[in-house]
C-alpha cells in the first residue's frame, strides 16, 4: 500500500493539476463533462438542422418550420460529456532496468498514476491495463475519484519478469475498444519501431487520441559505462562482454536511429510523443507534456 | 651480435606483463543486467572484427616496446668483445691516471701527446658505462690528485681532466699506480686503472716494485692507453740536460765557467746549431755553436761569463725549439757572495809570514798583492792554535786546519760545535799534530776518517782522471790541466769511517785515500792526508792547488747549503732575519707576464726564521720577495730532470712479468676498452626505437577510443 501511495508525488500533481488534461479531441462521454461530445441530440444548446430522414425520432422535428414551410427537419443540439482515458502501462521485463534508485518501471507507475488520478479529479473516466506480453491486470473503468487508491494498487501490483509484445498487446486492445477515448501508452519502446508503427496505426483506427511516454535511463540514452562489462539481456539470456567504450559511438548512433524511427511512427499516425529521462524529476516531463498539450489546444 | 649485459635479457618476462594484464582485464568483469541489447548486439557485430585486430595491435606493440627497452639494457653490440676483458658491461670502477710529465709535451707539430693523451681520456669517461664510477689522479715525479677516490659525478671528473695542465716535472709512474691501486682496493665491482700516458720508458725506473704492487692486487686490471699520436721516434730533440758552474766561487765582474750539457736525443745527427747562455734574462751574453753531435751523443761545452754584481742571478742556456721545447733551455741560479771571512789556523816557525805553516794556503786563497787582498772576496786572517779564539768561530765561512799545533780540547769542542752548526772546516794535519790527538773527542764525531802515524807512501802520486767527486771533476777536462805530478813525501794514514756521510774525495795511487769529506750537521769537514806545506807534498807548488783550495772553500763554506736549483715540487728554504718572521712571501715564476704572487710567510723554524717555498712545476727562473715586492730577496731555478728528454717508450706490455717456467703469466695489462662507444650507440638506438613505438601505441590508442 505504501508503494502505491508514493505512485501520487503530491509534488507532481500540485504542479501538474492547474493545466488539467483536456482532450484535444471531441470524446465521447457517457456523461455530461467538460469535454464536447460528437453527439448532436437532446442538449441545451441548438447546433443545426437537418433533414428529416425515415428512421429519424418524430420527437426532434421541428414543428415550427415545419408549420411555416411544410418541410420536415430534425433540430441537433450540441452538449459537452466526459471522456475516458485508456492508461496501458508496459510492464515487460526490459521495463526493470534502472541506473539509480528509480528504474523505469518505478518511473512509469508513478506516471500512469499521475495521469490518473488528474483525470479523475476533472470528472472524468480512467481504465488501466498493465501488459507485457499479455494484458496482465485491468484497472476497470471509473470516474470515481475515491479509487485513485485502487488504480495505484493495480499498478503496483506487477514486477516486470517476461519479455513483452507491444504489437499484439495494444492492437489487442484497439480490436476491444468500443468507444473513442484517449489511450496513454507508457513503456520503452525498445522493441522493432515497425511493431510500434502497427500498433498505432491500429490505434489510430479507433479514432481516439493517443499519446505516447516513452520512458528511458540516462545510461540507456547517452552509454557512458566504462570498464570490462559482461551485459545480460533482461528479456532474453542474450549476453554481450565488452568494452563499452568500443561500442560507445556505433551504439548511440543504432539508438539514435532507432528513436528517429520511434518518433516518426508517432508522428504518421498522428501521435503525441514524449520521451522521459528517468534521471529528470517525473513532474518535469508531466507538466512539460500538459503545457505544450494546453497550448496546442 | 652479443650483449654485454646478457643478464638484463632475463628481463624479457617483462613481456608477459601485457599479457597478463590483457588477462586480467578479460576476467575482472563486472556484470550489468541491460535493456537496449538489440543497440549493443548491432554495435559489437559491426565493430567486432576491428577492435580485436586494434587491441591486439596494440597488445604486441606494448610488447614490443618492453623488448626494446630490454634489448637496450643487455647493450648490444655488433663488435667481437672478449668477456674477459669487458665483463658483462656492468658499471666500472675506475681511476684515470693523466701524465703531465714534461715528456708529454712533445708535438707532431700540431698538438702534444698531452693534449691527445687528455682529449683520449675525455671520450674514454665519456663511454663510460652508466653508474661507473671515476677518480683521477695527474701523473708525474709524483702525482696530484684531484679526485682521490673513485666518485659517479663523471661531470666533476671531466672537468678535473679538461683543467689539468702540462708540467715540467719527471716521470715516475710507481707513487700514482700504488695511490691508485689503494683507492681501489676494497671496492666493489671491476676495478680498473686507466693511465693515459706517452709511457716512457724511463718512468718505469720502479718496474718491479710496480709489477710487484700488481701481483698483489689481481683484481684491479691496468690498460695503459697511449696516444696514437707521436708514438714514433722525435725526429730532432736536442736537449740540455745539464746547466752548471764550472768555477769553483763565482766572483762578481770575473769570468765565470759554465758548462752546458748538451744532448741529442732525436734520431739524426745534429750541426750548426747555436747555444746561448743568458745573465738574468738579458739578451745572451755568450754562445757557441754545436757541430756534429750523433743521435744519442752528449757534449759539454764550456762557457764564460761575467757576472755584474753580487747576489742571485741566473743564468739561461738556450737551443733553437725543436719538438720537445722545455729541454732546450736550462736555468741555473749563482748567488755571487760579497767579502767571506776565512780562518788559517797554523803553527810558525818564526816572525814571518812565510814561516807559517799555512803560508802557501793563505796564498793560495787570496793569491792578490796587498793592496788588491783589501778588495778580494776572501778576507784571509791567519792565526796560530792558541791565537784561536772560540767564541769568534761563527764570523768565519770556513776554517783551515793547515799543520797547526794542537788544538786545545775546549777549542775542538767549539770547533765541532761551529761545523754543526753548518761551517767549514778543513783539516790538513801536519807536523806538530801527533795522530793520536784525533783520537779523543770530540774529533771521531766530525772527522771522516781516522789518523795514524804519518809514513812515507810507497808510491807517492795519486789517482789519474776521471774523478767523481766534485772537488775534483774540473781536472776531467785535459784543457784544465791534471794532477799527475802531485807527489806526497808523507802522509798521514786514513782510515775511512764507515758511515754514508763519508766520501773520498781523491785517492793516492795506491788506492788508500787522500782527500776525504763528512757532512756533520749543517756543515761540512773536508780532511786532507797531508798538511799544505812543500815538506810533505808539492801540492802548494802545483798549478792546481788554487783551483783546488777554491773549490774546497766553496764545497765547505758556511751558507752554501742554499739549494738555489731545485727540481719542480721540491721545497726551496733559506734562512732569513729573525725580524722577517711572519711576513709575507711572494713568488714570481718564470713566465715573461707573471706576477707575484703571495705563497704564505716567514716561519720560525728551530728558532730560527725560515722561508720555505715550495718550487712550482714550471721550470725556470723564481724570484721570491719577503715582505715586499720591490727587489728579490732570493733567486731559485726550477730545472726538469734530465732523463725527461729521453723520449723513448716502453713496449705496451711492459706491466707483463715475464713468466716463470712453468707458470702462465697474468695478464695485467689490458687492451682498451674500445666497445663502449658501439655498445652505447645501439643501446640508444633501441630506446629511441621503443620511445618511437610508445607513441605510435599512445596515438593509436586515443585514435581508436574515438573511433569506436
Amino acid at each position: 500500500m505504501a508503494a502505491s501511495h508514493s505512485l501520487l508525488d503530491p509534488q507532481t500533481l500540485s504542479r501538474a493539476e492547474p493545466l488539467g488534461l483536456f482532450a484535444r479531441r471531441v470524446v465521447e462521454g457517457y456523461r455530461v463533462g467538460e469535454h464536447r461530445s460528437p453527439f448532436n441530440g437532446f442538449a441545451i444548446e441548438f447546433s443545426q438542422h437537418r433533414e428529416y430522414t425515415p428512421g429519424d425520432d418524430p420527437r426532434h422535428l421541428d414543428w415550427k418550420i415545419l408549420g411555416r414551410a411544410d418541410k420536415y427537419y430534425i433540430k441537433q443540439y450540441e452538449q459537452d460529456t466526459n471522456f475516458v482515458a485508456h492508461l496501458l502501462l508496459d510492464a515487460s521485463a526490459s521495463m526493470a532496468f534502472g541506473s539509480g534508485p528509480v528504474t523505469k518501471i518505478h518511473y512509469a507507475r508513478g506516471l500512469a498514476a499521475c495521469l490518473g488520478f488528474l483525470i479523475l479529479q476533472q470528472r472524468d473516466a480512467v481504465t488501466a491495463t498493465i501488459f507485457d506480453d499479455r494484458p496482465r491486470s485491468t484497472f476497470p473503468r471509473t470516474d470515481s475519484l475515491g479509487k485513485a487508491q485502487q488504480l495505484c494498487k493495480v499498478l503496483t501490483d506487477l514486477e516486470p519478469s517476461r519479455p513483452g509484445n507491444l504489437r499484439a498487446c495494444l492492437q489487442d486492445y484497439a480490436a476491444r475498444l468500443s468507444a473513442r477515448g484517449i489511450v496513454v501508452v507508457i513503456g520503452d519502446f525498445l522493441d522493432d519501431p515497425a511493431d510500434l508503427l502497427q500498433a498505432l496505426r491500429r490505434l489510430s483506427l479507433t479514432r481516439s487520441e493517443v499519446i505516447v511516454f516513452q520512458v528511458l535511463d540516462h545510461e540507456e540514452i547517452s552509454f557512458p559505462l566504462e570498464g570490462n562489462i559482461r551485459f545480460i539481456g533482461l528479456e532474453d539470456d542474450s549476453r554481450l562482454q565488452t568494452n563499452p567504450a568500443d561500442l560507445r559511438k556505433s551504439y548511440l548512433a543504432a539508438f539514435h536511429e532507432h528513436q528517429k524511427a520511434v518518433r516518426r511512427a508517432c508522428e504518421q499516425c498522428g501521435v503525441h510523443y514524449t520521451l522521459c529521462d528517468t534521471s529528470r524529476p517525473l513532474a518535469e516531463a508531466l507538466t512539460g507534456y500538459l503545457a505544450f498539450r494546453s497550448k496546442a489546444g | 651480435m652479443q650483449f654485454l649485459a646478457p643478464a638484463a635479457l632475463a628481463g624479457l618476462a617483462a613481456l608477459s606483463l601485457p599479457v597478463i594484464i590483457h588477462l586480467l582485464n578479460k576476467f575482472r568483469v563486472r556484470e550489468v543486467r541491460w535493456a537496449a541489447m538489440r543497440f549493443l548486439q548491432v554495435a559489437a557485430q559491426k565493430n567486432e572484427r576491428r577492435v580485436r585486430m586494434e587491441d591486439l595491435i596494440l597488445l604486441i606493440l606494448r610488447c614490443l616496446v618492453l623488448a626494446l627497452i630490454v634489448f637496450a639494457f643487455a647493450r648490444p653490440t655488433f663488435d667481437k668483445v672478449d668477456r674477459a676483458d669487458l665483463v658483462a658491461g656492468d658499471p666500472l670502477t675506475v681511476m684515470v691516471l693523466l701524465d703531465q710529465s714534461a715528456s708529454m709535451g712533445a708535438s707532431d707539430g700540431i698538438e702534444t701527446r698531452f693534449a691527445a693523451a687528455r682529449d683520449a681520456a675525455l671520450a674514454f669517461l665519456e663511454g663510460l658505462p652508466s653508474g661507473s664510477a671515476a677518480g683521477l689522479l695527474l701523473v708525474h715525479d709524483g702525482f696530484a690528485s684531484p679526485v682521490a677516490r673513485p666518485t659517479r659525478d663523471l661531470a666533476l671528473v671531466r672537468r678535473s681532466v679538461e683543467l689539468a695542465r702540462l708540467t715540467d716535472r719527471g716521470t715516475d709512474f710507481e707513487p700514482a699506480l700504488r695511490a691508485a691501486v689503494e683507492a681501489l682496493r676494497n671496492l666493489p665491482g671491476r676495478r680498473e686503472i686507466h693511465l693515459f700516458t706517452d709511457n716512457q720508458l724511463v718512468g718505469w725506473r720502479e718496474l718491479e716494485r710496480v709489477r710487484e704492487l700488481l701481483r698483489g692486487a689481481p683484481e684491479v686490471q691496468v690498460v695503459i692507453s697511449a696516444p696514437s699520436l707521436g708514438d714514433g721516434p722525435v725526429t730532432a730533440n736536442l736537449a740540455i740536460t745539464n746547466l752548471r758552474l764550472d768555477t769553483a766561487v763565482p766572483i762578481a765582474g770575473q769570468p765565470i765557467r759554465v758548462l752546458v750539457e748538451v744532448t741529442n736525443g732525436g734520431a739524426m745527427p745534429v750541426g750548426g746549431v747555436r747555444l746561448a747562455l743568458a745573465v738574468n734574462g738579458e739578451p745572451a751574453s755568450a754562445d757557441a755553436v754545436i757541430n756534429d753531435l750523433a743521435p744519442g751523443g752528449t757534449r759539454h761545452v764550456p762557457l764564460l761569463v761575467r757576472l755584474p754584481e753580487t747576489g742571485f742571478h741566473t743564468l739561461t742556456a738556450s737551443l733553437p725549439t725543436d719538438r720537445l721545447a722545455f729541454d732546450n733551455r736550462r736555468t741555473l741560479a749563482v748567488q755571487v757572495a760579497p767579502a767571506r771571512e776565512v780562518l788559517v789556523v797554523e803553527a810558525r816557525r818564526g816572525p814571518s809570514a812565510w814561516q807559517g805553516s799555512g803560508h802557501f794556503l793563505a796564498a793560495a786563497l787570496a793569491p792578490v798583492d796587498a793592496e788588491a787582498a783589501a778588495r778580494h772576496y776572501l778576507n784571509i786572517t791567519r792565526v796560530t792554535a792558541a791565537e784561536l779564539d772560540a767564541s769568534r768561530l761563527s764570523e768565519y765561512a770556513v776554517i783551515f786546519l793547515a799543520g797547526a799545533d794542537p788544538i786545545a780540547p775546549a777549542q775542538a769542542a767549539a770547533l765541532a760545535a761551529y761545523v754543526r752548526e753548518g761551517g767549514g772546516l778543513v783539516v790538513m794535519p801536519g807536523e806538530p799534530t801527533p795522530a793520536e790527538l784525533f783520537s779523543d773527542a770530540p774529533w771521531p764525531d766530525i772527522l771522516p776518517a781516522s789518523l795514524s802515524t804519518p809514513l812515507e807512501p810507497a808510491r807517492g802520486g795519486v789517482e789519474p782522471a776521471p774523478y767523481n767527486h766534485p772537488l775534483l771533476t774540473l781536472w776531467n777536462d785535459p784543457a784544465a790541466g791534471n794532477l799527475a805530478a802531485l807527489r806526497f813525501a808523507r802522509v798521514f794514514p786514513l782510515a775511512p769511517f764507515d758511515s754514508p756521510e763519508v766520501q773520498v774525495a781523491l785517492r793516492f795511487a795506491d788506492g788508500s785515500p787522500a782527500v776525504l769529506e763528512r757532512s756533520v750537521g749543517r756543515g761540512r769537514v773536508v780532511l786532507f792526508a797531508a798538511p799544505p806545506v812543500p815538506a810533505w807534498t808539492n801540492l802548494p807548488l802545483h798549478p792546481a792547488f788554487v783551483p783546488l783550495m777554491h773549490r774546497v772553500f766553496a764545497a765547505s763554506a758556511r751558507g752554501s747549503a742554499l739549494r738555489l736549483n731545485l727540481a719542480p715540487g721540491e721545497v726551496f728554504q733559506a734562512p732569513v732575519p729573525i725580524e722577517q718572521l711572519n711576513r709575507d712571501v711572494f713568488v714570481r715564476g718564470p713566465a715573461t707576464d707573471a706576477r707575484p704572487v703571495a705563497v704564505g710567510s716567514v716561519e720560525l723554524v728551530e728558532a730560527r726564521a725560515m722561508l720555505r717555498v715550495r718550487a712550482s712545476a714550471q721550470a725556470g727562473r723564481h724570484s721570491v720577495y719577503v715582505g715586499q715586492i720591490e727587489r728579490p730577496d732570493f733567486i731559485f731555478a726550477v730545472q726538469t730532470p734530465a732523463e725527461e728528454s729521453d723520449l723513448r717508450i716502453a713496449p705496451p706490455n711492459v706491466l707483463v712479468a715475464p713468466p716463470a717456467a712453468g707458470a702462465e703469466a697474468a695478464p695485467a695489462f689490458v687492451a682498451p676498452s674500445a666497445p663502449f662507444l658501439t655498445a652505447k650507440q645501439l643501446w640508444m638506438i633501441a630506446l629511441a626505437a621503443a620511445a618511437f613505438l610508445s607513441c605510435a601505441e599512445l596515438l593509436l590508442a586515443l585514435r581508436t577510443s574515438r573511433s569506436r
